[in-house]
């Protein structure tokens, strides 16, 4: 089940608050872990099974870990390995099976349907285990407690990464007010917006414009990576709002995950802005473990490299994750070694182009997993005419008013706005009206996408 | 009211009230701008829940008959349009209350692949063919469109027809449509089928070609209130509606009118009139073999038609000067045209479409079956 659906908004979340609030305390949580059962299995119901064998396996591993003080090492190897293998085998066995193909043509690729959310939720049960190893938190004994915080259907499928001892003690004692779930509705409601009324949007204009191909132009193409660079941050972003306002309306608050990445002005700082919860967990549980900066400057950055392939190929099973990946690493690499100096004596807008221009074009990497339309793609973006054909000339300039928005909405002025007007008396109203608003949008933009008007229906 | 607390009532109560009317009014069991049945609620077995499909089931469901459906759609469509998304939904928001079809998808070597096959046919039947292509509303009424919009291909299309064949001739209604569109409207505001004034212009042209003498047909009667296809798929329910109008011959012959075991006394099926598609009050709209015999006119002259829908009104005139008018939709018909021919003994074929469908259809492949 996905956030901005019918399904959810107005059926699944209704009857799963509503039931929360009416249970007694020591009932939350169950219902919590069964309800996100539930919004797991939704797509793909077999897949609960490998969910419940995942929470009791690594509840178990954490049972182990902290009866046998002496082995704790021996159990968090075997806890995560078998967290990688899971994720090896259900994400990535046709990406291994294609490489092994490509020497040996006889091994035939195999392919798995993705269980969703199991690259997030595999790394917050690694936080778990490596943080209980580490003394960050206690052993969850209580397993009804341990598997909602794997589930847990705010943040399972998109995020954030909530490492466990960030929300340990929500677990166990939370108190849910009314102004926390108020929050929580700033939060999902913006979110859904991003989602469902700038993203979407978006999406619309980028394929448009790519399936125009050369007759875009340049401007063409460079419009379609502002429309993907917008589409990919209000998708994202505006899912874990909404993950961390739904959070709110259950009495719990997860870290922020994007803190306005486009106003970064080096890459450096992209990536401080940008889904920083996965950032977080790359660099304390892979990076520093590598010996992160303390060894030497090589050493320091083969370190880089190995994070930022990882976190490429984290991002999806095919080449041009890796690419993406390793890109950024070398970004990073040179910019820690003289361009972070040069930068400082840049003008900021300067600094800000180059950050940005290096992002949008980190994008298309990201976007194309067929290698034959990222190169026609860069083909039709470095070496095509200035002309635009009417066709694309119309998508632009229609999508005009909507890019302005997408832009606006993408740098904090509404939140300046927001905190020097927030105290004012008829905020609570204007906040109000504009709550209001977005839900009939929103509502309206989702029963739009299943309006279906059929021409000839006869036979 | 604490001022704390007035979001979350606001938001509990929006999704509340909402989902309890979606599960409490009545169910439509069909949609009329969609043109389409809506889902019914899923059946709960242990198959359909362990593979997945009552859920998205359900999903269908609820999207289907969530509460004020039409209106949710309505206010989205306005939004977008408030925003300069003219067109998003495919249909563009013109001038004088018209809404035009944007052109579709183009694949030329798809497009000259069908008039290849229409070519084709010609050739190995020896029928004496003719090609008539309605131009795209868009097209001809160019100056109502918005400023920005996509190319209409119709000159593309229509300059790439066949020419110096002796039983092959195409008609371009081009010059005539433009010629007359400020006289008269040619189409509907919002629907893409011609209007009866349109389609007038082109039983002047086919009977020009086939040395024909037209006959006089004038206004008998309207139907208001005509919402068309572009109106169902834009979602701008405060457009004005059409108005049908019929034309008929001064003196018209008595018809008989046979789809499917059915037949009928008139080429005009009134009952329509109060139906959602009001369009199908010519000749009862879409279907695969449609005849129309003139009991009036004993002239012996027989004529096929492969058509869509934009002959229909067409049709309705034509059907003066022949004895027989067989009209085949290729969309649903199934059987061989070749044998339908032979057995009928006709030696005139007529093909007529829309420049979008002509442009786009899949089913020319039956015509060779």
């Amino acid at each position: 089940m996905i956030f901005s659906s019918i399904t959810f908004l107005f059926f699944f979340l209704v009857i799963t608050l509503a039931v929360y609030y009416l249970l007694p305390r020591k009932f939350k949580n169950g219902w919590l872990l069964l309800t996100s059962l539930f919004f797991y299995g939704y797509g793909e119901p077999v897949y609960i099974l490998l969910m419940v064998f995942s929470i009791t396996v690594n509840y178990i591993v954490g049972l182990l870990m902290a009866k046998y003080e002496k082995k704790k090492k021996l159990f968090l190897i075997i806890g995560i390995i078998i967290n990688l293998l899971l994720l090896g085998y259900f994400k990535y066995i046709g990406f291994f099976t294609g490489i092994i193909n490509t020497f040996f043509s006889n091994v035939a690729v195999k392919t798995v349907a993705l269980p969703i959310g199991i690259s997030f939720y595999t790394f917050q049960i690694m936080s778990y285990l490596i943080d209980l190893y580490r003394g960050k938190c206690t052993v969850q004994k209580n397993i009804v407690m341990f598997g909602t915080y794997v589930t847990m259907f705010p943040q399972l499928i998109a995020g954030p990464i909530v490492r466990y001892r960030d929300i340990e003690l929500q677990l166990q004692n939370r108190k849910e007010t009314f102004e926390m779930f108020s929050n929580g509705v700033r939060l999902f409601v913006i979110g859904l917006c991003k989602k469902v009324l700038i993203a979407n949007n978006m999406g619309a204009l980028f394929d448009a414009l790519v399936a125009e191909g050369d007759a875009s132009g340049i401007p063409g193409h460079i419009v379609a990576m502002f429309a993907f660079s917008f589409q990919i941050y209000f998708d994202f972003s505006g899912y874990s709002d909404m993950a961390r306002g739904l959070g709110n309306m259950f009495g719990f608050s997860f870290l922020e995950n994007f803190n306005y990445p486009y106003v970064s002005q080096s890459i450096t700082e992209f990536w401080r802005r940008w889904h920083m919860s996965l950032s977080t967990w790359f660099k304390e549980y892979v990076y520093i473990p590598l010996g992160g900066n303390r060894k030497g400057a090589a050493r320091q950055i083969l370190n880089i490299m190995i994070v930022w392939a990882l976190t490429g190929l984290w991002h999806g099973a095919s080449w041009n994750f890796v690419l993406w990946g390793l890109y950024y690493g070398i970004l990073l690499i040179i910019e820690k070694l003289f361009l972070k100096k040069v930068l400082e004596r840049s003008p900021r807008f300067l600094r800000h182009i180059y950050a940005m221009v290096i992002v949008m074009l980190g994008w298309m990497l990201f976007q194309f997993t067929d290698m034959t339309e990222l190169t026609a793609f860069f083909h039709g973006l470095f070496t095509g005419g200035f002309g635009v054909s009417n066709n694309a000339m119309y998508e632009i300039v229609t999508y005009i008013p909507l890019l302005v928005i997408a832009a606006f909405a993408s740098l904090p002025v509404a939140k300046n706005l927001w905190v020097k007007h927030k105290d004012n008396k008829a905020m609570p109203y204007i906040e109000t009206a504009l709550v209001i608003f977005a839900l009939v949008l929103c509502t309206a933009a989702l029963v739009t996408s299943t309006y279906n008007p059929f021409l000839y229906f006869r036979f | 009211m604490k001022k704390e607390r007035i979001l979350t009532i606001v938001f509990c109560s929006f999704i509340l009230i909402f989902s309890v009317l979606t599960l409490l009014l009545p169910k439509k069991a069909s949609s009329a701008n969609e043109k389409r049945v809506l889902a019914t609620f899923p059946e709960a077995t242990f198959k359909t829940i362990t593979d997945g499909s009552f859920m998205s089931g359900f999903d269908t469901y609820v999207a289907d008959h969530f509460a004020f459906r039409e209106k949710w759609v309505g206010a989205y469509s306005y939004a977008r349009l408030a925003v300069g998304l003219n067109g998003a939904s495919g249909i563009y928001s013109g001038k004088d209350g018209y809404l035009i079809a944007a052109p579709a998808d183009f694949d030329e070597a798809h497009a000259l692949a069908n008039i290849n096959r229409i070519l084709q046919f010609s050739q190995d039947t020896g029928a004496d063919c003719t090609l008539m292509v309605v131009p795209q509303t868009g097209y001809i009424m160019s100056d109502k469109l918005p400023k920005v919009h996509k190319d209409y291909y119709d000159d593309f299309l229509l300059d790439k027809m066949p020419t110096g064949y002796d039983n092959f001739t195409f008609i371009d209604l081009r010059e005539t449509f433009k010629a007359n569109k400020d006289k008269e409207q040619l189409y509907y505001k919002t629907d893409h089928h011609i209007t009866s004034a349109g389609a007038l212009l082109l039983y002047q042209a086919f009977c020009d070609k086939e040395g024909l003498t037209p006959e006089t047909f004038t206004s008998s009667r309207t139907i208001d209130g005509f919402y068309g296809t572009s109106y169902a798929k834009s979602g701008l329910w405060l457009k004005k509606p059409d108005t049908i109008d019929i034309y008929e011959c001064q003196k018209p012959s008595k018809y008989s009118v046979t789809i499917g075991d059915e037949e009928y006394g008139s080429l005009f099926f009134e009952d329509k009139a109060q139906s959602d598609d009001k369009y199908e009050v010519f000749l009862n709209g879409n279907h695969p073999l449609t005849v129309i015999h003139n009991d009036t006119n004993e002239n012996g002259k027989k004529l096929l038609i492969i058509k869509d829908s934009y002959s229909h009104c067409f049709a309705t005139m034509l059907a003066e000067n022949y004895e027989e008018i067989i009209l085949v939709d290729l969309r649903y018909y199934r059987d061989s045209i070749k044998d339908l021919l032979e057995e009928n003994e006709i030696t005139d074929v007529l093909f007529l479409y829309g420049a979008e469908n002509l442009a786009t259809s899949t089913d020319f492949g039956w015509l060779n079956y």
